[in-house]
């Protein structure tokens, strides 16, 4: 029965159109998206490979200045400004910590859009909290951006209803409710099947076109091979979690623009009324902590501060300290002292800069636990996570940068107080920033729920009215 | 036509899924006003807060050289005005402190986004959600079938042949359509007028920005009417009608501003933050045009001044000369960030002129500029409050650097200015543009929204006749 079914709805779909507008509507939607999303990331390169070139171009002139000096040559260069003096390398000549775009990074823009890729940390001067935000538009973070993650999570939804709000209700409207129901297999059954096979031939069609864009737009993406089969994956279970939904609606309502509604109604649910109301329930129940509250702390800390910042050193100093270079002797007073007023400062904002990362850190966390309400909030959190575009991503980068300015500050220092100058060998040897993404891939976890909450609709369903529901009911 | 009207309003009331949608929102409305004034509340109190610890931080300094106050710097607040808990606008992407020091011109930090989860990103439930989204759904589930249910129930004959006038027919189901929506608007503005007069410690509040927004939004359901009764008109089943109004909704409403997001991004690019710095920073060294570096205009305004003053040393002048230059070097470089925020500033416009291009695609972009604009939660004014902390810097900057110039001697070490004089510094102010500004800056925005009301209604009475 199973084959004569498939065979009368492959022929059926291939009669009324439908395969073809799936294929061109999904091809369309697809390239457009990934168009737009490889846009972004081509942007966020140029960037990168702009700053690089700066650097390049900085450094090469350093290299040759170094030579000089290192064969005692004349340079014109005031003396705060000599690259043989640590600090001058450390503050004027800062190495870029960049965090380059994954290859699946067209996929999800994320939080891509709000922060910056490249740091360069100095050996001082460095703000209380480095601000990791970048220059955009906030009109364009407002409405976001048209890339895949958006097509597959708001769009498919809508084409899936499109191809199943009416499997059953428009037999019943047609009349051929009552000739199927003489047939030798039980009508949910059919339903069962008819529905699945349409899953089936639509997953296909999704999978295959967006493995064909992934080809186009990011070869390089198949190395990546846990990530890749977590995407495609995710928009299977994604898909599933529709089809079952359309099953249900399909024997509870039976009648086409009743079905529709609902439907639609429960994508509205799905997509936008509940991730907005989550975000903003959750926001007022566990607040970010206040930023206004945190700069007026570190304010009182700095002032306290003052007082005993000015006994160790020259106020005018501390605030222009590239001007501390006059000769050696004042210079290792200088920055002796320097370091230590910086390390007062430090030391006192720390547990408030720690104590505030940490109620961050709780809040998120517990906002997290609200993504499991709705799937489209967990598809778009399993999305960031596969590009690379999370807020995890985005925090861990933040440490990856923290420990790499130590590092920095740890090579050069100690250089100053040795009193060594800095050559060209040294420029060989500085320490280098690589990113590595180390956020946990847990799109299996994402998956799974997925899979329970469909498997959950469906059971519920299926053990109580499926069963009771006999094939009167459904024909009247 | 009364008829028509009393007759599609008594079905509707009898309606169970109207009865839902309305109950719904109002629940996601309550819910909204709820949390947005709460929010509201704490932000402003927070904000009132800071303002005043920052000003006691500052005016509570030791004596201390004027430069090294400028350096200790201070902090412009931006202030939560009244309307924002209506629509949340950029005001989340936005940061809304800024830091005012010497010799640098600081972008506001900290946004509020940057601190959330991406959940975030999928929109925040406030009162302009609900009226800007969740309305036109309800008259769309009103008018949907307006007509195609005369076909579907076969009395579109009995009315052709009872001599009902096509357009009193349209105009009688247009009507009809809009009045629930029109009772609905006008309850959740009054609410909002009620709670927000009951509300202490409102800043900036006006009820003519109130009552312009109210008929904004009349203005977008209008539309939003006329085009789902259109759609009715043209399709044949209800069923194909709804599908077609939902779908002009989201394109309307999501994939219009998305695109029209890419769009802006793709023709008029933001520099990212380092380059923009490093534009400056060139600027800083090689002076504003590319060979008049501040070293050598100081030399110039150095001769400029002792000529002025007839004397041939800087220290016969009869200040000191040292917070004079200072002052003028502050100048000079606030000139140069000038040139780049302006350039910046260009490049928001064009993208901004990008969406409103797009506005010819969907009615929503006119409506959500006008809105953001008039709660003053917008782009436009946050470039407002930007310029403005700047303005003050400068002038902060003046008030200590002329302390020098007026106060101490040339070549003087370890001048202080006494901590009595910083109390003197003025407070910084902002005020947000007027009503009348705002609607000014927003003429093709209202334009649009009149344009789509016109054309819509034409086409209704043209297709009205043929029906």
């Amino acid at each position: 029965m199973f084959s004569n079914n498939l065979s009368y709805e492959i022929k059926l779909l291939t009669r009324n159109h439908w395969l073809l507008v799936l294929l061109v509507s999904i091809t369309v939607l697809f390239a457009f998206a990934s168009f737009n999303g490889k846009k972004n990331v081509d942007k966020r390169l140029n960037d990168i490979v702009k700053v690089q070139g700066d650097l390049y171009k900085k450094d090469s002139i350093l290299v040759s200045t170094l030579t000089k000096i290192d064969k005692s040559e004349e340079v014109d260069i005031p003396y705060w400004q000599l690259p043989s003096e640590p600090m001058t390398i450390g503050y004027r000549h800062p190495r870029l910590a960049i965090m380059q775009p994954g290859n699946l990074s067209f996929v999800a823009t994320g939080q891509s859009d709000m922060y910056t890729h490249f740091k360069s940390p100095t050996v001082y001067g460095n703000n209380f909290a480095l601000d990791y935000s970048e220059m955009v538009n906030p009109i364009q973070l407002l409405f976001g951006s048209f890339d895949l993650a958006f097509a597959i999570i708001y769009i498919l939804p809508l084409l899936i209803i499109a191809f199943t709000f009416n499997i059953l209700s428009k037999e019943k409207e047609l009349g051929t409710l009552r000739l199927l129901s003489a047939q030798p297999i039980s009508t949910i059954k059919w339903l069962f099947q008819k529905t699945a096979i349409r899953f089936l031939v639509f997953t296909a069609i999704t999978l295959l076109i967006l493995i064909i864009t992934i080809t186009i737009f990011s070869i390089d993406a198949f190395q990546q091979t846990s990530n890749l089969i977590g995407l495609l994956l995710l928009v299977v279970v994604y898909n599933l979690f529709w089809f079952v939904l359309a099953f249900i609606i399909n024997i509870k309502i039976n009648n086409s623009s009743k079905n529709a509604l609902t439907l639609i109604g429960f994508w509205l649910l799905i997509v936008l009324i509940m991730p907005a109301t989550i975000n903003q329930i959750g926001s007022s129940l566990y607040p970010t902590p206040s930023r206004l509250k945190m700069i007026n702390e570190i304010r009182l800390i700095q002032k306290e501060n003052e007082a005993k910042q000015n006994e160790i050193m020259d106020a005018y100093l501390r605030d222009h300290p590239e001007m501390a270079q006059e000769s050696d002797n004042e210079k290792f007073g200088f920055w002796h002292n320097y370091f230590a007023s910086e390390k007062v400062m430090e030391e006192k904002t720390k547990p408030l800069l720690a104590e505030y990362n940490l109620q961050l850190e709780k809040q998120q966390d517990l906002i997290a636990i609200f993504e499991y309400f709705s799937p489209a909030i967990l598809m778009q959190q399993s999305l960031n996570k596969i590009a690379g575009t999370s807020e995890k991503h985005y925090n861990d980068y933040k440490e990856q940068v923290f420990t790499f300015s130590n590092k920095w500050r740890n090579y050069l220092v100690p250089m100053l107080f040795k009193q060594q100058k800095f050559t060209t060998k040294n420029y060989k040897e500085l320490p280098e920033f690589k990113y590595k993404n180390r956020v946990q891939n847990d799109t299996w976890f994402g998956i799974l729920v997925l899979i329970f909450i469909s498997t959950i609709i469906l059971l519920q369903f299926n053990g109580k009215s499926l069963k009771s529901k006999s094939a009167q009911k459904i024909i009247n | 036509m009364k008829y028509i009207v009393f007759k599609e309003l008594k079905e509707l009331i009898r309606d169970g899924r109207f009865k839902v949608i309305i109950g719904i929102s109002l629940i996601l409305f309550i819910t909204a006003t709820i949390t947005g004034i709460n929010q509201y509340k704490k932000n402003n109190q927070q904000y009132i807060e800071s303002v005043s610890k920052e000003r006691n931080i500052w005016e509570t300094q030791e004596e201390k050289n004027p430069h090294s106050a400028a350096h200790y710097g201070t902090y412009a607040f931006k202030p939560q005005f009244a309307l924002s808990m209506f629509d949340y606008g950029v005001v989340k992407y936005t940061g809304n402190s800024i830091f005012l020091e010497a010799h640098n011109r600081n972008e506001a930090t900290f946004s509020e986004a940057s601190d959330q989860t991406s959940l975030a990103r999928f929109g925040t439930l406030s009162i302009n959600f609900v009226l800007i989204y969740l309305f036109p759904l309800i008259i769309i589930l009103i008018g949907y079938n307006s007509y195609t249910k005369e076909i579907e129930q076969q009395t579109i004959k009995l009315l052709k042949s009872q001599g009902t006038h096509p357009l009193k027919l349209a105009l009688g189901k247009w009507l009809a359509t809009f009045i629930p929506v029109f009772i609905l608007n006008t309850i959740v503005f009054f609410i909002i007028g009620i709670i927000l007069s009951n509300v202490k410690g409102l800043v900036f509040f006006s009820w003519a920005n109130l009552l312009t927004l109210f008929i904004s939004y009349l203005l977008y359901y209008l539309i939003i009417v006329t085009i789902t009764i259109l759609i009715s008109i043209w399709n044949k089943s209800s069923g194909r009608s709804l599908v077609s109004s939902l779908l002009v909704w989201i394109l309307f409403s999501f994939i219009t501003p998305k695109i029209a997001t890419n769009f802006a991004n793709e023709s008029n690019p933001y520099p990212s933050k380092s380059e923009f710095n490093a534009n400056i920073e060139k600027d800083m060294e090689n002076g504003l045009d590319g060979h008049n570096p501040w070293n050598k205009a100081a030399k110039k305004l150095e001769e400029e001044t002792l000529k002025k003053y007839g004397v041939d040393s800087i220290s016969q002048l009869p200040f000191n000369y040292a917070g004079y230059r200072m002052q003028k070097g502050e100048e000079h470089e606030a000139e140069i960030y000038e040139k780049h925020y302006n350039i910046l500033n260009n490049i928001a416009v064009k993208q901004t002129n990008t969406y409103k291009k797009l506005s010819f695609l969907s009615p929503f972009i006119p409506v959500r500029f006008l809105s953001m604009d008039i709660a003053n939660t917008s782009d436009n004014l946050h470039w407002k409050f930007t310029k403005a902390a700047e303005k003050y810097r400068i002038e902060k900057q003046a008030f200590l650097n002329y302390d020098i110039k007026d106060n101490s001697k040339f070549g003087e070490r370890g001048y202080k200015m006494s901590a009595e004089k910083f109390k003197n510094l003025p407070k910084f102010e902002f005020t947000p543009p007027t009503l009348s500004e705002i609607l000014k800056e927003n003429t093709q925005n209202v334009l649009f929204l009149f344009l789509w009301l016109i054309l819509s209604f034409i086409a209704l009475i043209l297709s009205s006749k043929k029906k």
